[in-house]
């Protein structure tokens, strides 16, 4: 479309006054203004009633889970851990124990077996010794992340986002690597639904930047709908 | 290798004649973030844990920005100089991209302006050759229309619209939440962020700052133009909070009637009731401006062109972009008059931290005023 100013402009002239194209000039800011606003409050909406419906609807499983993990070592039920969240501020993950009480502190005589490679960003093994047998269970039907639903439901989270990472991850990062943090973080995104922990981490960047630049609500919720299948195939969870 | 990267931040406040940024050079957006974050990115992707920025203009404004860069997972601390030659000789010069030589230094504001768009050239061309560039140059939540054409380089920020029959690029940078309207040309050129621009109009070798557009080519400034050609979709003025508002309401009908007379122009050009040395006395007359939102309640107090020159070069380059306001932290000392040659020590104090850290004992002041406070204006200068 090709459209000469001048003839433009003295159609304008024309047609209607200055003021009239100053009007619909103001209603199309506000619309778009409008539409921002819509937009982020369909997101949280979404977020909301989400998160809401999923701690009623699988509170029998949290039940369960609870009830096995305390059996199983007497330990704690849940673990909070520090992430990173939305432009670099931490915030307390809550998630149900998957591993032995001093998991952490094991952590470092096992970074030489580190799919990731042992100077990799992220941690990841096949057969963690650290995994309980409870554990390894709900981390394979991804039980282990549905407390994250109180982070969505308190606003550090969003049912859809790049996965929250460790400080510890963060430290390492490079500044390509910090553009996944300008968003809110979420308990699934692109790569849970693309091969999980079958993707390296600049994969794992490379697609949390591409859901950052195409992100909209139907999207979010397309990548919801293709999470369940993920879930209940255990595909690239262990 | 230290594990502290020292920067010194170039001080050309008084050179920014045309923009009259409230913000100083390094603060500037250039492409998706101002400089000195791109500085930043620089420091985490060699493997610096820790920032030191030296900083001589508006130490106050940078101190909070970097409180608010969360993002980077390193240290940071503002150190405030009186000169950029009282920094440390290992600091570098945040006055172009990292990595590269810069050119001279700007002589004027028209300069500071053409540095500021060869900072984004040179960022477009490095964004460009990134075999990431599809992913970082748009935002999140943007509407293209499938009829507009985007030529490389170009970057978009988030929540931005672009009609139909669009022509973005190359050198192109449309801040985030703008609306291009459609039919539009976007070439070597800079929109800043909420920027709305009307239908069939072309922006070439220019920056639209706030609905303020700079020629960058014949070196123009236009401040007055049509809304429906280029607007802001930014409030314009100051953000005064509704608390505020109530309080000189309140202030106001406490106070009984106006008892100051006449006017006065500030250094800065504002017009405001009263007399430049009326002390508590013009402040009635301010309160209603506070109640509009034209004038903030706490800041540094107005001065007069002839009360701003009888300060130190250094005392003016801070207090010349410090937020003015009707009760100041001079005023919690007992000094009510710029003419108090105390009151411009407190000035240039309140100037240099962020705006928000005295407000608490501007407040009690405030609750404790007397109405016999207001009494006895001084006749207009």
């Amino acid at each position: 479309m090709k459209i000469d100013p001048a003839e433009y402009w003295s159609q304008i002239n024309q047609n209607g006054s200055i003021e009239r194209w100053g009007r619909r000039a103001r209603r199309k800011m506000a619309i778009w203004n409008l539409a921002i606003l819509f937009a982020r409050t369909l997101k949280r909406g979404l977020d909301i009633v989400g998160s809401l419906g999923a701690l009623i609807a699988f509170s029998p499983i949290f039940l369960i889970t609870a009830l096995l993990i305390k059996l199983e070592d007497r330990g704690p039920i849940f673990f909070c851990q520090k992430r990173v969240g939305t432009g670099g501020r931490h915030f307390g993950m809550w998630k149900f124990r998957s591993m032995i009480v001093n998991a952490d502190q094991i952590k470092d005589q096992l970074l030489t077996e580190n799919q990731h490679g042992q100077s990799g960003v992220t941690f990841k093994m096949k057969d963690d010794p650290r995994i309980t047998k409870i554990g390894k269970w709900i981390r394979k039907l991804s039980i282990d992340e549905f407390p994250q639903f109180y982070n969505v439901l308190r606003g550090d989270m969003s049912l859809v986002g790049p996965r929250p990472p460790v400080p510890r991850e963060v430290a390492e990062y490079k500044a390509l690597h910090l553009r996944r943090l300008r968003v809110k973080p979420g308990i699934t995104c692109l790569w849970q639904i693309g091969g999980r922990s079958d993707i390296d981490f600049e994969g794992q960047v490379r697609l949390d930047l591409q859901y950052i630049r195409s992100s909209n609500v139907f999207f979010d919720i397309l990548i919801l709908v293709k999470t369940l299948p993920a879930v209940l195939f255990g595909k690239g969870a262990y | 290798m230290s594990d502290t990267l020292e920067l010194v931040l170039p001080d050309w406040g008084e050179l920014d004649t045309e923009v009259r940024s409230p913000l100083p050079f390094a603060l500037w957006t250039i492409g998706d973030q101002c400089l000195l974050h791109h500085w930043l990115d620089h420091a985490v992707n060699e493997g610096f844990t820790a920032v030191r920025v030296h900083v001589a203009d508006r130490p106050a404004a940078v101190r909070s920005l970097l409180e608010d860069s969360t993002l980077w997972p390193i240290r940071m601390e503002t150190v405030a100089i009186a000169s950029v030659s009282a920094a440390p000789e290992n600091a570098i010069l945040v006055d172009w991209l990292p990595g590269e030589t810069p050119p001279p230094a700007p002589q004027n504001g028209w300069d500071l302006l053409d540095r500021a768009a060869a900072i984004e050239r040179l960022w477009l061309d490095r964004l460009a050759a990134s075999p990431d560039f599809a992913l970082l140059s748009t935002g999140f939540s943007c509407r293209i229309h499938p009829e507009a054409k985007l030529n490389p380089p170009y970057f978009i920020g988030d929540n931005v619209l672009i009609g139909p029959g669009c022509e973005i690029g190359p050198h192109a940078v449309i801040g985030s939440g703008s609306v291009i309207s459609g039919a539009n040309t976007v070439a070597h050129a800079h929109l800043s962020a909420r920027s709305f621009v009307g239908p069939v109009t072309a922006f070439e070798n220019c920056r639209l700052e706030q609905g303020v557009l700079f020629n960058l080519k014949h070196r123009a400034r236009l401040d007055h133009i049509e809304p429906h050609l280029v607007s802001s979709l930014d409030r314009k003025g100051p953000s005064v909070p509704l608390r505020d508002r109530l309080t000189a309401l309140r202030l106001y009908l406490r106070a009984g009637s106006n008892k100051a007379s006449g006017q006065f122009t500030t250094f800065d050009g504002r017009r405001l009731p009263g007399s430049p040395d009326g002390a508590l006395a013009n402040r009635i007359a301010w309160l209603p401006l506070v109640w509009r939102g034209e004038m903030p309640l706490h800041g540094v107090l107005p001065r007069s062109s002839a009360q701003f020159d009888a300060l130190s070069p250094d005392w003016q380059n801070v207090i010349r972009h410090a937020p003015i306001g009707v009760f100041s932290h001079a005023d919690v000392l007992g000094c009510h008059s710029p003419d108090d040659p105390e009151e411009a020590i407190h000035a240039v104090y309140q100037a240099a931290l962020p705006p928000d850290s005295l407000q608490d004992s501007i407040d009690s002041f405030i609750r404790n005023l007397d109405p016999r406070d207001w009494a006895s204006p001084k006749p207009p200068a």
